[in-house]
């Protein structure tokens, strides 16, 4: 495999992509075990779960593990680059022309429309996770204090983000 | 300058305390973006995130790129982009480069205590996003539809968007 090549696969996944996250795996597996054979299903579950394991975009950190696993430090440079890069040029070239033409009236009803559609989707995330998991009382009860402290005192997440790891951190490696 | 240094701080934490994936780091933009730093009005944010779903990338680079474009033209852009996978990759990188292989089963642990609060965090985003995306009947509406197609079809993201923004879209012309 040349760099040109890995460039390329990434460039291309990084494309294919709407709203990110999962999305981007079985596309992977697609093209770096099934058609290209540079690592096996095991190794790639590996170095997904490794991904996994750290705060960021899954797909951004996962083409850190495989750019770096198949072309070392080049392999890390483009593999990331071409994971960025059509997001980066699509939001680049909207942006420019959503501050030119916000006002317009048919962008401004294009928004109307669609703003109540995210919400829609966001509530029913909220129901998806709720029917797939089971939350203990608990649980339950440590989900709303928390939101009820983000939404009306407005506390910046970071530190509830904080907290909740350092007590998760203590409880898994020092208590139980 | 000094917007340059607010637009890498910034999106350098986003980077940092993106755990949970997905929706969960909306709050966590929302915070610094349309509270602390008031760069975006919510509503404005709320375009911003409809934008990210229909353009490739994950929501965290994609609300980069846009909010550093706005406020800081192509160079604030290229920086935010830049900040808001510094620290996944600094920390990914490093991991996988000293490491190779970590603890996995006892990371995992920690994350999955992490749930209660990142769901915290959807719910808090969820009711900020709710709460501006219908101010009329009309989008009360098409919010109860978004939701109805979520749940009884199973179109893509995409073509949900889609569907809704041209509903949007007429009755923002034709309904008063």
């Amino acid at each position: 495999m040349n760099l040109w090549e890995l460039f390329l696969v990434f460039l291309k996944i990084g494309w294919l992509t709407l709203g990110g996250g999962y999305v981007m795996i079985p596309l992977f597996l697609e093209e770096i075990v099934k058609k290209k054979k540079w690592i096996d299903e095991k190794e790639f579950l590996d170095l997904l779960t490794f991904a996994q394991l750290f705060p960021g975009p899954i797909a951004f950190n996962f083409a850190v593990v495989v750019g770096y696993r198949l072309r070392r430090l080049k392999g890390v440079i483009l593999s990331t680059l071409g994971i960025i890069l059509p997001s980066f040029i699509s939001i680049l070239i909207i942006a420019i022309f959503f501050i030119k033409w916000q006002q317009n009236k048919f962008v401004q009803g294009l928004f109307y429309g669609l703003r109540p559609a995210i919400a829609g989707i966001m509530a029913y995330s909220i129901y998806e996770i709720l029917r797939k998991n089971s939350f203990s009382l608990y649980k339950l009860f440590i989900m709303i204090f928390l939101a009820i402290l983000l939404i009306f005192l407005k506390i910046n997440p970071i530190y509830i983000i904080l907290i909740s790891l350092i007590i998760s951190i203590i409880w898994v490696y020092f208590g139980h | 300058m000094g917007i340059f240094w607010a637009l890498i701080r910034v999106f350098f934490l986003i980077g940092l305390f993106g755990f949970g994936g997905g929706y969960a780091i909306i709050a966590l933009i929302r915070h610094f973006v349309v509270i602390e730093e008031k760069w975006l009005t919510n509503i404005q944010f709320i375009d911003v995130l409809a934008i990210s779903q229909v353009t490739p990338g994950p929501i965290a680079i994609n609300s980069a790129t846009f909010i550093g474009y706005k406020i800081g033209g192509i160079v604030g852009s290229f920086l935010a982009t830049i900040s808001s996978v510094l620290a996944p990759f600094i920390l990914v990188f490093s991991s996988y480069y000293f490491f190779h292989k970590l603890n996995s089963e006892k990371i995992s642990r920690v994350l999955s205590l992490l749930r209660p609060m990142t769901f915290a965090l959807l719910l808090s985003a969820t009711y900020s996003i709710t709460l501006d995306s219908i101010l009329d009947w009309k989008q009360i509406i098409l919010f109860f539809i978004s939701l109805i197609l979520c749940y009884k079809t199973k179109w893509s993201l995409l073509n949900r968007l889609l569907f809704i923004a041209v509903l949007g879209e007429l009755s923002y012309f034709l309904i008063k």
